[in-house]
């Protein structure tokens, strides 16, 4: 599903530290906000928290930060909460799993990108083999997985963003902090890398 | 590679991508040829976004595939959890129904343990109305049950066919297709809902006694097939789908609108099923959703509080067994409700046959005053139901306190959390300033939905005032709260609660802030006026009065109030249960009408000052119509009376055409109408005629729509006895009618005083039947008096409109401290009827009864 433009006056409002243009906001992300958090919330937090918590989180923290909130710098309201929801879902990893996290793992915009580890990766071989021959995509999978974690993180996640979190180029460069053209060169080499870890397959 | 040539091809993906995302079917190799040389190159990027698209949605399951011993054929609908398939068993050779999931939707291993463990145990389930499955497993990462192909679609769709319309006509020989199956209920729309209501209610009798519970019946799990079967599906597994969600977030709308209000704490039997059965028949009845429209934060304390309209508020054609029927299944308590499935079906199959049901109504006083009790502290954050910022976004609310981020944010935005809450009190009680002294919280009984929305946020306010009571900053708010409290228990009759509030709140406020100061005393007043005690009540409004006003409007629109309060006070008890009543009661102080006069003549002063500076302000006009309408009732002068009451009655009547559908402006309405028209003596003139019969009407429109309403019922009986006696001096036969009324409504509530005022009116039935030959009737009216004439003592026909002694302890809530039925009735004095009575039971040759009402009339 295609995202709709946000309502041009949004941010201004947001600046101006209208309360229902906070909210409004999140009536028109929680969607977005909500299949992200269940793409990158580490597994065992998953059983523990609910989607909606995390959501509320968020909108409390956003609400602390609404008058820090700076339109010039921002293209949209929606790169401002999605970092704001990257801290959080850092935040709560950090609460969460204190010790036991991997840090390595967890990607700037929070938590994990995919989810535990591997599951990305089956996910992507999932849409491509018939369920039926188990082998294969047990063997497809590996390569799959392999291609991503070697992959630079960054990469990776111009992926996930690009595709799961349906961000245009600007806005995942927005995100990462690169230059738009950066960012779609990156996307473009991420995509052959994944290409190829496929081979014939898809 | 250029840099150009880079930027192209990215130009181009980024357009495939949109484009496939915008539903556009492309072809890969077509589209690749765009980038000419490097076609092969961008066809390998595509191939790549092709496949995390489809990661991205899912969907790993295509016709062809194998699954098991399945082979996937077509694709028949989706639901919130997964993908039905039409597959072919290839061993058995025949089509199935298949239900397939991923292992992402299922969730960690545990859960899909349990998955398998539920389809296996509705597999062992084998009834005519229940979808049979034929077993469960798995390949790589999905995980599937296999079950009868149904030829019928589900019971949502057939009714959003009813309710909607259909968009296309299918053929005719096409029985199973939802607008078919939609013609066919239609037909007959009471009995084919309840008809498909047994059918699922034996089905859950009998997996319930196997010890299977399904947990999420609802229209999207009924199947209708063409034979007019109904079928239930997925026992046991949908719910284990939800239950994740459920019990956080409460956001899973879909779901909410079939729970059982004990189902939000994750508790619920086999009559949780029963309850979700009640909404499903509710729902074929009204074809409407029974907890209505809205996101989950309308719905959640709607499902909290069981909040469910009778079916027959939507379809007049419910009858009333049926209702019952449905309201039993559909008890917010457990214990209240049918205690198997079995014995839901039952009642079903008595209403199809006519037969008597077993299940018998609660009062609505006795519904309205156990939830009012039986409060469950949903945060008081739910009843943000869409009202303000904050309940858009931060709150998809939970039923339980553990929303810590919810109270969280209710305190860093007190302002808007309160504010929220306002809007939900004034809602609830008709604004916070109750405008006249007569009618308003006590005419009108507080709905049990009201009444558990008023306790909860009776409850914030109070925690809300405990936590911040020594906050300077917050002193305001906190008096605030109290006064809300307090009107909230007097509203639900508890007045001792009530004053206990007002009180902590007159101990807080500033003295400079005489409009509180002025507003607590009234309010402390009317408490003690529902206590009965009136010189308690006299100290605290002269308390009011003598907060000075200095012009301020608010000050002196409670002193108006007080005033009309002082003069009900003025005569006592008896004076104040018979407000609507234009007679004056026998036993009053001495020296009250003055008083009276004085104060309704001040208030009324007051309030057309006031008027003045708001002309349009309709509390302020029915509180001046009210005032004058005792005025007149209370003048010696008739000319000045006249012309008070036809003040009265103009301001009201232009009222109700502002307001149509206030209820108290038109029960107003009908009293003054009926006040000027009911004391007019000799011939009735036709205008008075007209005004008695707009009256009457408007009474019987309010009974019929408030039908719990003690308050309502006197009026209605108030009215329509005036009419009666004074229409039947011109016109018998419509007399009669009048009073058939009187018995029909006074009759309805046999816990007073064993009918009197039923039985009075029925007296005057038998009389003008007998004056229109109407013998029949004469011959039933005598026979069902005849055991009450058996009762009759002297003092009840010498005693009019007195009290009865001290009230019994605890006043009905709800019912608050209005006027109970039988204590006004025939004019005083007047024995005659009974004498004609006598003589009627004379002509049928009953001596012994003519007897004892000639001896009980020697007075």
């Amino acid at each position: 599903m295609a995202a709709a433009p946000e309502p041009s006056d949004l941010c201004a409002r947001l600046q101006a530290g209208a309360e229902d243009a906070l909210a409004e906001a999140f009536g028109i992300y929680r969607p977005r906000m909500e299949q992200i958090v269940r793409l990158r919330l580490h597994p065992s937090l998953l059983a523990r928290l609910d989607p909606e918590d995390v959501i509320q989180e968020t909108f409390l923290a956003a609400g602390k930060r609404q008058d820090t909130f700076d339109a010039s710098r921002t293209t949209t309201a929606w790169v401002w909460l999605r970092l704001v929801l990257a801290q959080t879902l850092t935040d709560l990893h950090r609460a969460h799993l204190g010790k036991k996290r991997d840090a390595g793992r967890e990607s700037p915009l929070g938590g994990l990108p995919g989810g535990s580890s591997g599951s990305l990766s089956q996910r992507l071989v999932a849409s491509v083999t018939p369920p039926s021959s188990a082998a294969a995509r047990r063997e497809l999978t590996a390569s799959v997985h392999e291609a991503l974690a070697t992959m630079d993180e960054i990469d990776r996640e111009l992926l996930v963003l690009r595709h799961f979190e349906e961000a245009s180029n600007r806005e995942a460069a927005e995100l990462l902090g690169l230059p738009a053209s950066t960012a779609s060169d990156r996307y473009l080499r991420a995509l052959q890398r994944l290409r190829a870890a496929l081979g014939d397959q898809g | 590679m250029s840099q150009d040539g880079d930027s192209s091809l990215a130009a181009l993906v980024e357009d495939y991508v949109q484009r496939r995302r915008a539903g556009e079917a492309l072809d890969l190799l077509q589209f690749a040829q765009r980038a000419g040389a490097r076609s092969a190159e961008l066809a390998s990027l595509l191939a790549s976004v092709d496949m995390l698209e489809r990661a991205r949605h899912g969907g790993p399951v295509r016709a062809g595939d194998r699954l098991g011993d399945f082979v996937v054929r077509r694709e028949l609908g989706r639901g919130g959890m997964g993908i039905v398939f039409e597959a072919e068993h290839l061993t058995l050779q025949r089509l199935v129904a298949l239900k397939v999931l991923d292992a992402a939707t299922l969730g960690d291993s545990s859960r899909i343990t349990r998955f398998h463990r539920e389809a296996r145990a509705a597999a062992r389930l084998h009834h005519t109305n229940i979808v049979p499955i034929h077993g469960t497993d798995s390949a790589g990462d999905l995980h599937f049950y296999a079950m009868q192909l149904i030829d019928g679609c589900s019971l949502d769709r057939v009714i959003a066919v009813r309710r909607d319309g259909a968009l296309t006509q299918p053929p005719e020989d096409h029985r199973s297709h939802p607008v078919n199956i939609a013609k066919r209920l239609d037909a007959d729309p009471i009995g084919s809902a309840v008809r498909i209501a047994v059918q699922l209610a034996d089905a859950l009798d009998y997996a319930h006694r196997l010890g299977v519970l399904h947990r999420d019946v609802k229209p999207a799990n009924v199947l209708l097939d063409g034979d007019g079967t109904a079928w239930i599906a997925d026992f046991g597994v949908a719910r284990l789908l939800d239950e994740h969600d459920l019990t956080r977030s409460g956001n899973f709308v879909g779901t909410l609108r079939y729970m059982a209000p004990e189902q939000l704490r994750g508790r619920g039997d086999q009559r949780a099923d029963v309850f979700a059965l009640g909404l499903v028949l509710h729902e074929l009845l009204t074809l409407a959703p029974p907890y209505g429209e809205g996101d989950s934060t309308d719905l959640l304390p709607r499902v909290e509080a069981a909040a469910i309209e009778p079916p027959s508020a939507r379809n007049h054609a419910v009858p009333r067994d049926l209702e019952t029927v449905v309201l039993k299944a559909l008890a917010p308590d457990p214990a209240h409700r049918y205690q198997s499935a079995g014995a839901f079906a039952a009642d079903l199959r008595a209403v199809l046959e006519d037969r008597p049901v077993s299940a018998r109504r609660a009062s609505a006083v006795e519904r309205c005053w156990r939830w009012a009790r039986r409060n469950r502290l949903v945060t008081a954050l739910a009843l943000l139901a869409g009202t303000g910022a904050v309940a858009a976004a931060a709150l998809g609310v939970t039923g339980s306190l553990n929303t810590r981020s919810a109270l969280v944010l209710a305190e860093d935005n007190l302002e808007l959390a309160l504010s929220a809450f306002e809007e939900v009190f004034a809602s609830l009680t008709g604004g916070a300033a109750a405008p006249g002294p007569t009618l308003d919280d006590r005419i009108f009984e507080v709905s049990s939905k009201d009444a558990a929305a008023l306790q909860q946020l009776a409850t914030f306010y109070d925690r809300f005032a405990a936590r911040n009571e020594h906050d300077a900053r917050l002193a305001a708010r906190t008096v605030m709260a109290h006064e809300r409290v307090g009107v909230i228990h007097l509203h639900l009759g508890d007045h001792e609660a009530a004053e206990a509030a007002l009180r902590r709140a007159l101990a807080l406020v500033a003295k400079a802030d005489r409009a509180a100061n002025a507003r607590l005393r009234v309010e402390l007043g009317r408490c003690r006026m529902a206590a009965r005690d009136f010189d308690g009540a006299r100290r605290e409004l002269d308390l009011a009065l003598a907060v000075a006003d200095g012009g301020d409007f608010d000050v002196l629109r409670q002193h108006a109030r007080a005033h009309d309060l002082l003069a009900l006070c003025a005569g006592g008890r008896g004076w104040y249960e018979s407000p609507l009543s234009a007679e004056r009661p026998k036993e009053l102080a001495t020296g009250w009408a003055e008083r009276a006069r004085e104060h309704h003549g001040a208030a009324e002063r007051i309030l057309a000052d006031l008027l003045r500076q708001r002309p349009d302000d309709v509390d302020l006009l029915r509180a001046r119509a009210g005032s004058l309408r005792f005025l007149a009732m209370l003048g010696a002068d008739p000319t000045h009376a006249r012309a008070q009451r036809a003040e009265a009655r103009s301001i009201l009547e232009a009222l109700t055409q502002r307001l149509p559908k206030a209820p108290l402006l038109r029960a107003e309405f009908a009293a003054v109408l009926s006040d000027a028209a009911g004391m007019s003596r000799g011939a009735l003139q036709p205008g008075d005629r007209d005004d008695l019969e707009q009256a009457a009407a408007t009474a019987l429109d309010l009974a019929r729509e408030f039908p719990a309403s003690s308050g309502v019922r006197d009026l209605a009986i108030e009215v329509l006895s005036k009419a009666a006696r004074r229409i039947e001096t011109v016109d018998a036969a419509a007399g009669i009618g009048y009073w058939r009324e009187v018995v029909r409504v006074a009759g309805v509530d046999a816990q007073s005083d064993g009918g009197f005022v039923a039985r009075s009116a029925q007296t005057r039935v038998a009389l003008l039947a007998a004056q229109l030959g109407h013998d029949d009737e004469v011959a039933a009216a005598l026979a069902e008096l005849g055991p009450w004439v058996d009762t009759l003592r002297p003092e009840d026909i010498a005693r009019r409109g007195a009290d009865r002694g001290p009230r019994p302890p605890g006043p009905p809530p709800g019912a608050s401290c209005g006027p109970r039925p039988g204590d006004r009735d025939l004019p005083r004095r007047d024995t005659e009827p009974f004498a004609a009575l006598a003589r009627l039971f004379e002509a049928r040759g009953d001596e012994a009864r003519a007897a004892r009402l000639r001896a009980l009339t020697q007075r």
